[in-house]
């Protein structure tokens, strides 16, 4: 399998191990600290991934991701203050754990059941990707507008509270997305006589305005952390034997769970997570019940989320639609390089692609092997003042965003998006949605033209092919049970 | 229950609203052409049009009111500012190189939390260049100057 004789020889270089161990490090410190999330980190390293080379830089940014996912759980069971939303769940029997005096064990639970979860969606990743990249290269634009249309929905809209909001600002980045030069005709649309935005709107721009400045901002003055206390030894953090035995399953379980909601557009990380526990509640016969303090409760939403965290890399790298905003962030990096994902990914670049799958092997380990003796570590970043941060990274985002082109306008746009972001954000509008719309929509544009040109002007062609009309179906209906009961119980609810 | 006007949603919806009549209308001076053959303008023109209707709508929906609207999220408005002015100070100052441009916007943006005092300030403002020297300049081999003489 070319995993091996390909994958693993171009991610055992040093450069790339290099850069995947500082993307695990970043990723596992961004996930411990409350209020600074792995979006953040990857776009304030989104930049970097310009200059170097492409498996490096992505084995850095999909590090960041992922390890983010072993880092939030550690605020979670110490501070009951969740790292990273997906850890949100650990929280509830993380820190029960952490006052009956098991905060070790809860912690290693924590980091063991994400690295299995981890590798068991890196396993599906290996297996499915072939197969779905086949199915990808039998679609024609209308089932890649219909799939794009399908994931940009889902991804603005489920799982969110408000998904009218998220529409909103997925129509807004869609819009964004059109400035620039058009690709099919070659005219330069809505550039308001600004020569460097004839390229477009600079993406890293965009992601460091609204998610480097913008979340930054609003994390501000929020967090003042509290102190932890505990000192957690080596020795505290080994389970019992009953406790590895009732944690096995969960953590199968939630690996399976989250493996699947993974590939799955606009189911991220947090669905798993929350999903994994759901299914531990109903399915799993503790002895010590969920809520309690049950090895079970943390183990299984920490091998969901990790398992979700890789397949999420399946419909981004193999079909070319990422499903949440930290895929498109991955998008853009391969973009960026000239790479595009999609369904000859696998066959065009496949050192890239097995390269970036043995770079996820790598980085499990690394995260399971560091976590360990690291809990010290992170620990004792939890005490870092928000208020030393803050500078840095705003000062961090100023050099990245400028060393991309040497632009100052860059920065201006950076400036403008930071403040558009925290406005939207104040009004509770969250950005993903809009940076999703932002990098779909030109692919939206062609392929709705040329379906539109293929049928001749007809609406009707959008629907040419069982595939195609099943994800507009799909998203069609999605909107309307996500929208509906909202207008119908708007008297009773919110 | 009283119902009352969701500003957050009216706000919001109302910005969508702006950006989508504007693009809407720009995209009339890119030419539309016909379904089958659209010109540089067609999409656009759609999105405009989408993004100007999901406002509207939000807008609305803000307006007839709700049991519970949302009140909008605090957020430290001297952050946003000093985040701002920040900002800014680099992209004036980085003709002159990195040095002044790191120093301006570390030192303005901690000014954005009030317990940071002066001398705090003057260690992360140093701290700052001194990081990024070691990363952008050293270990990533970026072509910025520390310091670069315009005259």
């Amino acid at each position: 399998m070319e995993i091996f004789t390909l994958g693993f020889s171009q991610a055992l270089t040093i450069d790339a191990l290099y850069y995947c161990f500082l993307g695990v490090l970043v990723g596992t410190a961004v996930g411990v600290l409350p209020g600074l999330g792995a979006i953040a980190a990857m776009s304030l390293l989104f930049p970097l991934t310009f200059h170097l080379e492409p498996l490096s830089g992505l084995a850095m940014l999909a590090g960041i991701y992922y390890g983010a996912e072993y880092g939030g759980s550690t605020a979670s069971i110490l501070l009951n203050l969740p790292g990273t939303p997906s850890s949100a769940v650990t929280a509830i029997d993380g820190y029960q754990l952490n006052k009956q005096g098991r905060a070790g064990v809860a912690l290693f639970v924590a980091t063991a059941a994400s690295f299995v979860g981890g590798s068991i969606g890196i396993i599906a990743m290996m297996f499915l990707s072939g197969p779905i990249a086949a199915l990808g290269l039998a679609f024609g634009s209308p089932e890649y507008f219909a799939i794009v249309v399908f994931g940009l929905v889902a991804s603005a809209t489920v799982g969110s509270d408000t998904p009218s909001r998220g529409l909103v600002m997925l129509a807004i980045g869609v819009v964004l997305g059109c400035v620039g030069i058009d690709p099919t005709t070659g005219a330069t649309r809505f550039t308001l006589g600004a020569v460097e935005l004839v390229n477009g709107i600079n993406m890293v721009a965009l992601v460091m305005g609204l998610f480097g400045i913008g979340t930054v901002v609003m994390s501000a003055g929020s967090s003042d952390h509290a102190q932890v206390s505990r000192r957690i030894s080596l020795r505290s953090m080994v389970p019992s034997g009953d406790e590895v035995r009732r944690g096995i399953l969960p953590t199968l379980r939630g690996s399976i769970a989250g493996s699947i909601v993974g590939v799955l557009p606009g189911t991220g990380t947090t669905m798993a997570s929350f999903l994994g526990y759901g299914i531990e509640r109903r399915v799993g016969s503790s002895k010590v019940p969920l809520g309690s303090g049950a090895v079970e409760g943390v183990a299984a939403p920490e091998a969901a989320n990790n398992a979700a965290s890789q397949t999420a890399f399946i419909p981004t790298l193999t079909l070319g639609v990422p499903g949440s905003a930290s895929m498109a962030i991955i998008f853009g990096a391969l973009l960026i390089h000239g790479i595009t994902p999609g369904p000859l990914m696998i066959s065009q670049r496949p050192e890239i692609f097995w390269g970036l799958v043995a770079s996820f092997w790598i980085g499990n380990l690394l995260l399971l092997v560091l976590n360990i003796p690291l809990i010290g570590v992170w620990v004792r970043i939890l005490s870092l003042p928000y208020r030393f941060l803050f500078p840095v990274v705003i000062t961090l985002v100023c050099v990245g965003t400028y060393s991309i082109q040497n632009s100052a306008f860059d920065l201006w746009l950076a400036l403008f998006f930071g403040g558009l972001g925290v406005i939207l954000m104040m009004l509770h509008f969250q950005p993903a949605p809009l940076l999703l719309g932002f990098i779909l929509g030109p692919l939206a544009e062609v392929h709705f033209r040329n379906t539109m040109s293929l049928s001749r002007g007809d609406i009707l062609g959008l629907f040419g092919t069982p595939v195609a009309t099943t994800f507009l179906i799909a998203t069609l209906v999605m909107v309307v049970v996500l929208m509906v009961p909202r207008s119908k119980t708007a008297s009773s609810h919110q | 229950m009283e119902r009352q006007i969701d500003w957050t949603k009216t706000a919001g919806g109302g910005i969508a609203l702006a950006f989508g009549l504007a693009f809407f209308a720009m995209s009339f001076g890119y030419g539309i052409g016909t379904p089958t053959r659209m010109e540089a303008g067609f999409f656009p023109m759609l999105a405009g049009a989408l993004s100007a209707i999901a406002g509207l709508t939000l807008a609305v929906s803000g307006l007839k009111g709700v049991d519970s609207p949302e009140r909008i999220i605090g957020f430290s408005p001297r952050a946003l500012v000093c985040a701002l002015l920040a900002v800014a100070a680099f992209a004036l100052l980085i003709q002159f190189g990195l040095l002044m441009a790191v120093l301006a916007s570390t030192a303005i943006s901690a000014v954005g939390d009030p317990k940071n005092r002066v001398l705090e300030i003057a260690c992360l403002a140093v701290g700052s260049v001194l990081l990024v020297w070691a990363v952008f300049v050293l270990a990533l081999d970026l072509p910025l100057d520390m310091v670069r003489e315009i005259f």
